[in-house]
């Protein structure tokens, strides 16, 4: 078996039992809550049939080992339950939200990495006031929360300009098509984009400037020099090529952050993905779409770590023999 | 024996002067970390002062006409139910740092048991150990916290312990790279030698020794606590019965278009306690490591 | 008086295990000690020299049971230290105490003098905390920190390397132990403060001589010879030559004791001119795979077959003990 394969499978025996501590979890939680659990894996149902037939089926009658059986089969045949308030699977409710919610994460990483990595690499080389500057800005980018930064940005931009519409991710009343509906999502996507690209370019800035500086400190660096390179040069091609490894692998392993970012964006700007319909689900107490979308989400951030550890893997052979 | 008393003296006001000198440079050398030591501090006070300098009962409606713009008596303007917003963001400061504070008081007894107990004992309790903090560190933290909110009761204790108990993993790996590096230390076998019990090293010897080097992180989990508070509160998981920065913006999501100072004001206050401590923290973390400082 | 010597060490081993197999244990060894035997009795002192990697701290780690053995025998005063549980090691060692080769390392960055020495009376002793600061005023007393007072609140930080040195000192005779070993006790201080360290080392022997075993560690023979009256030279982990300091220096028998001594400078250069010479040459082998027969015979001048079939027994020569072919018939 070849090194490489060996390493993949490794890392998969690593993660996917992450999975299912996962759901133990979730399991245990709506176990250990006050008061019965049927309410929290049924949502707050007045109707005591449902209530009833649910019961039975998720054998909350039962002793809990066998509970807690047929929860984690459920969930891995996909089945996270039934949103009575909105008479759909939960399942089907979350997957047909990912889409929007996977755009406007790639979308913002992009846009960031791209700023971040650039600006980053300029504030490690100036140092001075252009330093001083930007990484501060960088620390006030880091701080200000984005939820209200998109309040902010959507008044600014949307209301009292009104050069950008209000949210949401077509025109209502327009059925678009081909290239039309692609601007128009893109027209909907520039500003709740726009401030998770903020957030996260202040922090790719940071990461960058951090490995960038870190990179002018070693030896090779002082060799590059002494031996008459260019200072830009030393910079962007020496110094810069070896940071980019930590940065982009920081960037891929933030992906947690970065989708907990979109779903407080999404819910200001009612861009229809996970995190609208969270929000939604947390003002309606429909509690199994609430667990869903945790178990969801934590299984997107788990496949995401997954796949860049493993990228970092093939890039970095070093890392293969850990 | 007076000339020792004086010697002794001497040597007593010259530490003082040493440490008040150390401090200076570091105020001198390092402008953020002055900046955010000025910032924590004026919102400290302000938290402190609050019943002082509003002249509202916090959270009680109708003391204004809904939805009032800024005015003399209503500095951020009225809410929707006729709430004062300045009287309420002040408040919202105490909020959030009794939330940050006693949430990482929690995450830093949690995370500090666990690693010093990986840290000094290693084998396979520490590969254990270890294992269950990386699998902690992947799962999205705010949801975790949401999750443990939501279903266990929206009140101000359970954020605060759902906050507390979801963030402690970063620090239990901290704790443990610097039990790690501690333990080899020779002071530590200078203790064994002694004889010294393994619960005296480990509190008496060690710990001292690794905590100076969690607190710019303790600083910054502070915000994160924040934060969390405030992004759970923006997405209307809060008590209702607590002032609350991030609630204050959930309520002005609905009225964004027609009141804009509900969601500025108290947003700009959390930016600016953020930011505080972000450059606090910063400044520390480089203030600790020379190599980034002295470049 | 007992008949018995305060210390006895017997078949003492220490082996490291390297790497660690995933399945099983791993295969490999690096013997920092082995096979490892001597006695002291009260009033003597012991110097074990050797090259850095020789394992001479080891084997004092393993006697003062800082490291765990892995086989052999320690008795001091006649008690089996390696048959008792860790709480029984705690209470006994303030019998037996250790000097650590660097000062400001050994002693916690964030703790002052007092608490340093008095924590020592705070385990072992249940006297009142007045009755502590007396003791600590005193000890720094009896290892030169005066004025006392101006110490007790001084971190170690704002001390010098040799006033460090003396609160190590202090910290290991405030007990009033039975053997004090102490490694390498000036190699990490200035030159110019060595000498009044040995001095002290010295004074307290003297005072002590009638309860106290010692042990010094050092590279440097020179520093063996002002402190001890026997030494015990060590080589990759073995025992190679043991006798009176005086006896050794003056004629050294195993090759490797030769290279040693004449390492060290003479300021006569009569007898400089005159002595043999033996040049250190080679390099120290690996302990994980240590040369077959006599380790030391990959550098020795006068190597022959069977030192490379079989490490050489200790034998005895003229009340000396040495281990080499050179002196067996």
């Amino acid at each position: 078996m070849s090194p490489l394969i060996f390493f993949i499978i490794r890392r998969l025996i690593q993660y996917v039992p992450m999975i299912l501590v996962v759901i133990i979890v979730t399991f245990l939680l709506v176990r250990l809550a006050p008061g019965d659990p049927t309410y929290i894996l049924v949502g707050e149902v007045g109707d005591e049939s449902f209530v009833k037939a649910m019961r039975e089926r998720l054998g909350l009658d039962r002793p809990l080992y066998d509970q807690f059986v047929i929860y984690i089969s459920n969930v891995f045949r996909g089945d996270l339950g039934y949103s009575y308030l909105r008479s759909e699977p939960v399942a089907k409710l979350i997957v047909e939200r990912i889409p929007a919610t996977l755009l406007l994460v790639l979308t913002a990483m992009f846009i960031s990495a791209l700023v971040g990595i650039i600006v980053g690499t300029i504030a490690a080389a100036r140092r001075g006031v252009a330093d001083l500057t930007l990484s501060t800005l960088s620390i006030i980018g880091i701080s200000i929360p984005y939820f209200w930064l998109g309040q902010i940005i959507l008044i600014v931009f949307a209301v009292w300009l009104g050069i950008f519409p209000l949210g949401g991710m077509v025109s209502v009343g327009y059925e678009y098509q081909g290239l039309e509906y692609f601007l128009d999502v893109l027209y909907h996507l520039t500003l709740p984009a726009m401030t998770l690209a903020i957030f996260n370019i202040a922090f790719t800035t940071k990461i960058t400037r951090g490995s960038v500086l870190e990179a002018l400190t070693q030896d090779y660096i002082v060799t590059a020099r002494a031996k008459g390179i260019p200072e830009s040069r030393v910079v962007f091609r020496h110094a810069l090529r070896n940071a980019l490894i930590p940065v982009v692998t920081y960037t891929g392993f933030n992906t947690g952050v970065l989708l907990v970012g979109a779903i407080l964006t999404e819910t200001v700007f009612a861009w229809p993905g996970m995190g609208s319909l969270l929000y939604d689900s947390i003002r309606l107490r429909d509690y199994p779409v609430v667990l869903g979308i945790f178990i969801y989400g934590s299984i997107i951030v788990i496949l995401a770590n997954l796949i860049v550890d493993v990228l970092y893997g093939i890039i970095d052979p070093r890392i293969r023999l850990r | 024996m007076n000339n020792q008393g004086a010697a002794y003296t001497y040597h007593l006001k010259n530490v003082g002067l040493q440490l008040l000198y150390k401090s200076s440079k570091v105020f001198k050398v390092n402008p953020r970390f002055t900046a955010g030591f000025i910032i924590v501090l004026i919102v400290i006070i302000l938290a402190l002062v609050a019943p002082f300098i509003t002249w509202y009962p916090p959270l009680k409606t109708l003391v204004g006409k809904p939805f009032t713009p800024p005015v003399a008596l209503h500095p951020f303007g009225v809410d929707d139910l006729g709430r004062d917003i300045y009287t309420n963001v002040l408040y919202g400061i105490r909020t959030s740092l009794i939330v940050g504070v006693s949430a990482v008081t929690i995450s830093l007894a949690i995370g500090i048991l666990i690693g010093v107990i990986a840290g000094y004992y290693g084998g396979l309790l520490e590969d254990a150990l270890m294992r269950i903090t990386d699998m902690a560190l992947i799962i999205p933290q705010f949801l975790l916290a949401l999750v443990i909110v939501a279903i266990f009761g929206q009140n101000f204790q359970n954020i605060i312990i759902a906050i507390g108990i979801v963030s402690w993993p970063g620090i239990a790996r901290m704790m443990r790279a610097e039990f790690l590096s501690i333990k080899e230390r020779p002071f530590v076998e200078a203790a064994k030698a002694v004889g010294l019990s393994d619960v005296k090293i480990i509190f008496e010897e060690i710990l001292p020794n690794a905590i100076p080097a969690i607190i710019p992180y303790a600083v910054l989990q502070v915000n994160t606590a924040i934060l969390v508070e405030a992004g759970l509160g923006f997405l209307g998981i809060a008590d209702p019965n607590v002032p609350s920065l991030g609630l204050m913006l959930n309520t002005a999501q609905q009225y964004l278009v027609r009141a804009w100072f509900m969601a500025f004001f108290p947003g700009l206050v959390l930016s600016i306690i953020v930011i505080g401590l972000n450059l606090l923290g910063d400044g520390l973390i480089e203030h600790l490591n020379p190599r980034l400082r002295k470049r | 008086m007992g008949t018995y010597p305060l210390l006895r060490v017997e078949n003492v081993k220490k082996y490291f295990p390297v790497g660690r197999a995933l399945f099983g244990k791993s295969k490999q060894y690096v013997k920092a000690v082995d096979d490892v035997n001597f006695s002291l009795d009260v009033g003597g002192s012991l110097g074990i020299v050797g090259e850095s990697g020789s394992g001479k701290t080891t084997l004092a780690k393993v006697i003062l049971r800082l490291f765990e053995p892995t086989s052999g025998k320690v008795y001091l005063d006649n008690i089996d230290l390696f048959s008792l549980s860790n709480k029984e090691v705690r209470r006994l060692r303030p019998k037996m105490q250790m000097i650590f080769q660097d000062p400001m390392a050994s002693l916690n960055p964030r703790k002052k003098i007092k608490h340093i020495i008095g924590q020592v009376f705070k385990i072992h002793t249940d006297i009142s905390d007045v009755e502590i600061s007396e003791r600590v005023i005193d000890l720094l007393e009896k290892v030169g920190l005066t004025p006392p007072e101006l110490f007790l609140d001084r971190y170690p930080h704002e001390l010098s390397g040799g006033q460090r040195q003396r609160v190590c000192i202090a910290r290991a005779i405030a007990l009033n132990p039975k053997l004090l070993i102490a490694d390498e006790p000036v190699s990490a201080l200035d030159v110019s403060v060595r000498g009044q360290i040995v001095k002290l080392l010295l004074e307290i022997y003297e005072k002590y001589k009638n309860e106290i075993a010692y042990i010094v560690i050092s590279h440097d023979i020179a520093l063996i010879k002002s402190i001890c009256k026997d030494a015990l030279v060590m080589y990759l982990g073995k025992v190679v030559e043991k006798s009176e300091i005086g006896k050794i220096i003056e004629e050294p028998l195993h090759p490797y004791s030769q290279m040693l001594i004449s390492s060290i400078p003479v300021p006569d250069p009569e007898i400089a001119r005159n002595r043999k010479r033996i040049p250190i040459s080679g390099e120290i082998p690996s302990l994980i795979n240590p040369p077959k027969g006599c380790y030391f015979h990959p550098r020795c001048p006068y190597v022959m077959d069977r030192c490379r079939e079989k490490m050489p027994p200790l034998i005895e020569v003229d009340n000396r003990l040495v281990s080499c072919y050179l002196y067996s018939e």
